[in-house]
């Protein structure tokens, strides 16, 4: 177990190492950031001091290893926009995209989950197959598209909610959180809702299966035999059962809805960290494209560490497959 | 005209192999009337896609073709110059939006096809290669599919469009890149289960040569499933491309997909000039459910003929 455990964090080391070699070449690539930080009409000579002052006059290498060096203090440069350390930058829009997609996957399993027992419990009736039907239009529906339609018909014609942007933040734990601050909520249920979608889906498909599956066993037997009424049934003894899988779902997906968050973000000008590499993309800010995605694969690596060590602790199966290679 | 009988071609090309595909199973496939209307849908806008040049009442390019006189009109208002009616109405440049649907189709539909051919070959090489060999290589490779499937498709994507910037060959690269690890998986999976099989075993016995069996025994047998997830992966492509384009990381604005283009009328939404981004929105949202339930009726038909 040991040696597996210390295997598997040795790997997600060697793939940090990879993706920081990757990013670092591959942002390199990305036009020259020169041109936006200077005007067109700048002299030579001040085109070649702006070069020095941001070490861009140096070989490929040698900025290579400046930055593993600074990183390893974490320390990943200034951004050339905002003139802020782009660690502090990212850090400073986290907050924002993590409340938002912990709101979308609370919705996500609220809506998901009953939808999916139902069309389970139904899956042989009209109301089971249209569920099914309606859940691929749930995930074919493209993120942005969602939400302009919401925006169109929630803050347009309706005027119930706010279409864009962030209600002011309090300070939770050190955080700078919206969610709990007076009408933060009213800004986030469209982006939430919008992100929630594409994962309530997945969630009422997988829900639908495993509830087809429950049903059959004997202890539904045993407690219909009882008495017992069916919506306790299926809102009690099924769903305790059929959670497993979803949990062990949820904890990964957390990591994608964070990415997705990109999209939703965008629509609905929310100031998180997904915002915050689009522009950094259109502006060429490389400090913060750097940071942003040394993030991402540190925290997407250690979800993955993480799931996987659990998965090895719950299920011995998967233990003695990984251990002999 | 070489160019319309070239595509005429590919149009009954596609029509022939579907049919081929569902030879000895149409029974299963058409059930329900869900089975129908998507895969008529599906039908329809392959044909409009194919078609759109002979289709669309204006070429959206054509510069000489446009007025901007004729900008941002309702649906159903006619242009002032030409009088010809705009059925959906046009956009900031006096492009009619059902022509510009027409071609952004076209768009969306090309590269995802093409990347998923691509992702789909250099999956199955791996897959059936990692399965064959076996041991160390078989490891490493399916390590590295283990690394890229841990990643959200869309990050990816951004990541590399961020790296190559705009264009449409970049797209379709980046769309590869992050699909290819998906068919490696499960070709491994099937191509390992079918080497277990008597069939291979005789195969050997006969001393064919691994080349041969690999490909005119194995391959064969690992291509059902592959339908299958091709279908779906499709339509998972055109949503990404259009994340994309919606997020200016995409096709360039020279040959705009359905998402570029809701991403361009976007702006004129909340004032209430829905149709420029709604209308391709809704185009968008039914090939994609299209060949979603498409893949769907695939899967349960052809389920049985894999286990059997």
């Amino acid at each position: 177990m040991l040696v597996y455990m210390l295997r598997r964090v040795v790997q997600s080391l060697f793939v940090i190492a990879a993706m920081v070699v990757i990013v670092f070449f591959g942002v390199y690539l990305i036009g020259n950031p020169i041109d936006i930080l200077i005007s067109p009409d700048a002299t030579l000579d001040e085109i070649e001091a702006t070069k020095a002052r941001f070490g861009f006059d140096q070989p490929i290498h040698v900025q290579f290893f400046q930055f593993l060096l600074q990183a390893s203090q974490g320390d990943l440069g200034r951004s050339f926009v905002h003139g802020e350390s782009a660690i502090g930058l990212i850090l400073h829009y986290m907050p924002a995209t993590l409340e938002l997609a912990f709101l979308g996957l609370v919705f996500s399993v609220l809506l998901g989950v009953p939808i999916g027992i139902y069309a389970g419990y139904r899956s042989q009736r009209w109301q089971g197959r249209a569920i099914m039907t309606g859940t691929v239009f749930g995930f074919s529906l493209p993120n942005f598209w969602v939400g302009m339609l919401l925006i169109l018909i929630f803050s347009v014609h309706l005027q119930w909610l706010p279409s864009t942007g962030r209600a002011d933040t309090i300070t939770v734990w050190g955080l700078q959180l919206s969610i709990f601050a007076p009408g933060g909520l009213k800004y986030m249920v469209l982006p939430a809702l919008t992100l929630a979608l594409y994962k309530a889906s997945l969630l009422a498909r997988l829900a639908r299966a495993g509830t087809q599956e429950a049903l059959l066993q004997d202890y539904v037997k045993f407690a219909r035999a009882k008495g017992v009424s069916e919506t306790r049934i299926l809102f009690v003894h099924v769903l305790k059962n059929i959670l497993i899988p979803i949990v062990s779902v949820l904890g990964l997906e957390l990591g994608s809805m964070i990415a997705f968050a990109v999209v939703t973000e965008t629509v609905f000008a929310w100031p998180g960290m997904g915002k915050l590499l689009i522009e950094s993309i259109t502006k060429l800010d490389r400090p913060v494209i750097v940071a942003y995605l040394m993030l991402t694969v540190l925290m997407f690596v250690t979800i993955n560490l993480v799931v996987d060590l659990l998965y090895t602790w719950l299920d011995p199966r998967v233990r003695i497959t990984a251990e002999p290679t | 005209m070489m160019d319309l009988a070239f595509r005429s071609l590919v149009f009954i090309a596609i029509v022939i192999l579907f049919a081929r595909a569902l030879r000895g199973f149409e029974q299963q496939y058409f059930q329900g009337i869900t089975a129908y209307i998507s895969t008529g849908a599906l039908g329809l806008f392959l044909f409009l896609a194919i078609f759109s040049p002979e289709l669309s009442p204006q070429n959206p390019y054509d510069l000489a073709q446009l007025s901007i006189m004729d900008g941002r009109l309702a649906p159903g208002e006619v242009s002032s110059e030409t009088g010809m009616p705009f059925y959906l109405g046009t956009d900031e440049q006096g492009r009619d939006i059902l022509s510009g649907i027409l071609y952004g189709l076209r768009v969306s539909l090309t590269v995802s096809v093409i990347a998923t051919f691509f992702a789909m070959t250099i999956g199955v090489v791996v897959g059936i290669y990692a399965a064959w060999i076996g041991g160390r290589i078989e490891s490493i490779l399916m390590r590295m599919v283990d690394l890229q499937l841990s990643f959200p498709s869309i990050l990816v994507a951004l990541m590399l469009m961020a790296a190559f910037g705009r264009g449409l060959d970049k797209v379709v690269v980046a769309l590869v890149v992050v699909q290819w690890a998906y068919y490696a998986r499960t070709v491994r999976g099937t191509a390992l289960s079918e080497t277990q099989k008597d069939y291979i075993a005789a195969a050997r016995c006969l001393g064919f040569s691994g080349a041969r069996i690999l490909l005119r025994h194995l391959l064969p047998n690992c291509l059902p499933p592959l339908l299958v997830i091709s279908t779906i992966q499709i339509a998972n492509t055109i949503v990404l491309e259009s994340s994309l384009s919606f997020l200016g990381v995409g096709v360039p604005v020279t040959s705009p997909s359905l998402g570029l283009l809701i991403a361009n009328g976007y702006g004129y939404m909340l004032s209430g000039q829905y149709w420029m981004s709604m209308f391709p929105g809704v185009a968008l949202l039914c090939i994609v459910a299209a060949i979603n339930l498409v893949g769907d009726r695939l899967r349960d038909t052809l389920n049985p003929r894999l286990q059997r």
